[in-house]
């Protein structure tokens, strides 16, 4: 039967809002000048792009002055507009570690419209070599999306959905309204032959009763 | 690898979701601006226009976030 809990099937997975998201890389400075500080810009990307084929000639690139506004929806499809300048003033040679930028305002602006992906781009805005793992190495980058998961209260009528999910034999359920035909033989339910048996003892105690009640009169 | 964590202690309903990428590669300038580097382990960011524009490198990644179908269909 139908049911308005059908609709959603994992709890994990269902969000009403995005309270955060974090675009996460692993990796680290690694600049001839090893005091440089790297300062990354973080561009979010639209339209889709495949990582086999992507190159410098045919990828959508940073220009000058396409900061984001507060308002994405008037960027033509494929465009890439910077959303978050970081610099990382930790971020120094030889020392691997996980850096965080706050992409929450493109994930929740971007996520309606992209089919669920999100894309990002990163550069540097000044001299600065940095290397982070790619998911074919050892720390894939990670998007961390903390959410708010939709109304998931659990099913309020388990009894319904028990049966079929159990697969017991349901003749006995004393819920059911609708005389049950049980035409499917089950190992459960009692065998004819001892349904005769109890019967045939029942009128062999009517017989001796009623000689016993002859026998008394 | 998909780590999901429920933060009980603000919100029972609070759900953290680290999903990793789909996709990523990045791109170089100069005379590789046709390679693509997509199967690399590394992603690299460099700009050292000054120097050469073939040390050019910008990293791309992609995403895709589980669970938004009902935002899709809103």
């Amino acid at each position: 039967m139908p049911s308005n809990h059908l609709s959603i099937t994992n709890a994990f997975t269902a969000y009403d809002v995005i309270n955060k998201a974090t675009l996460k890389l692993y990796g680290n400075n690694n600049s001839t000048d090893t005091s440089a500080s790297i300062p990354v810009q973080v561009y979010g990307i639209l339209g889709n792009w495949s990582e086999s084929s992507l190159t410098f000639n045919n990828a959508p690139l940073p220009t000058s002055g396409n900061e984001a506004t507060s308002e994405y929806s008037t960027l033509p499809f494929s465009e890439l507009r910077l959303i978050r300048h970081t610099v990382f003033y930790s971020f120094v040679t030889t020392q691997p570690i996980w850096v965080e930028f706050d992409v929450t305002p493109w994930v929740r602006w971007q996520l309606p419209q992209g089919n669920g992906v999100v894309s990002f781009a990163l550069d540097s805005f000044i001299s600065g070599y940095a290397e982070f793992s790619s998911k074919e190495g050892p720390h894939p980058p990670q998007l961390s999306v903390v959410s708010v998961a939709a109304t998931t209260t659990p099913v309020t009528a388990p009894q319904m959905n028990t049966p079929t999910t159990t697969n017991q034999p349901t003749a006995n359920q004393p819920t059911t309204t609708q005389p049950v035909t049980t035409t499917t033989p089950s190992s459960q339910t009692p065998s004819p032959n001892n349904i005769q048996n109890s019967t045939a003892k029942n009128v062999v105690g009517l017989v001796v009763l009623a000689v016993s009640l002859i026998f008394a009169y | 690898m998909l780590c999901i964590n429920i933060d009980n202690a603000d919100n029972p309903n609070l759900v953290t979701v680290d999903q990793p990428a789909i996709a990523d590669t990045y791109i170089r300038n100069g005379s590789f601006a046709n390679d693509n580097f997509g199967s690399e382990d590394l992603l690299v960011i460099d700009n050292n226009f000054s120097i050469d524009v073939s040390l050019n490198r910008i990293a791309y990644v992609s995403f895709e976030v589980p669970g938004t179908s009902h935002i899709l269909n809103a």
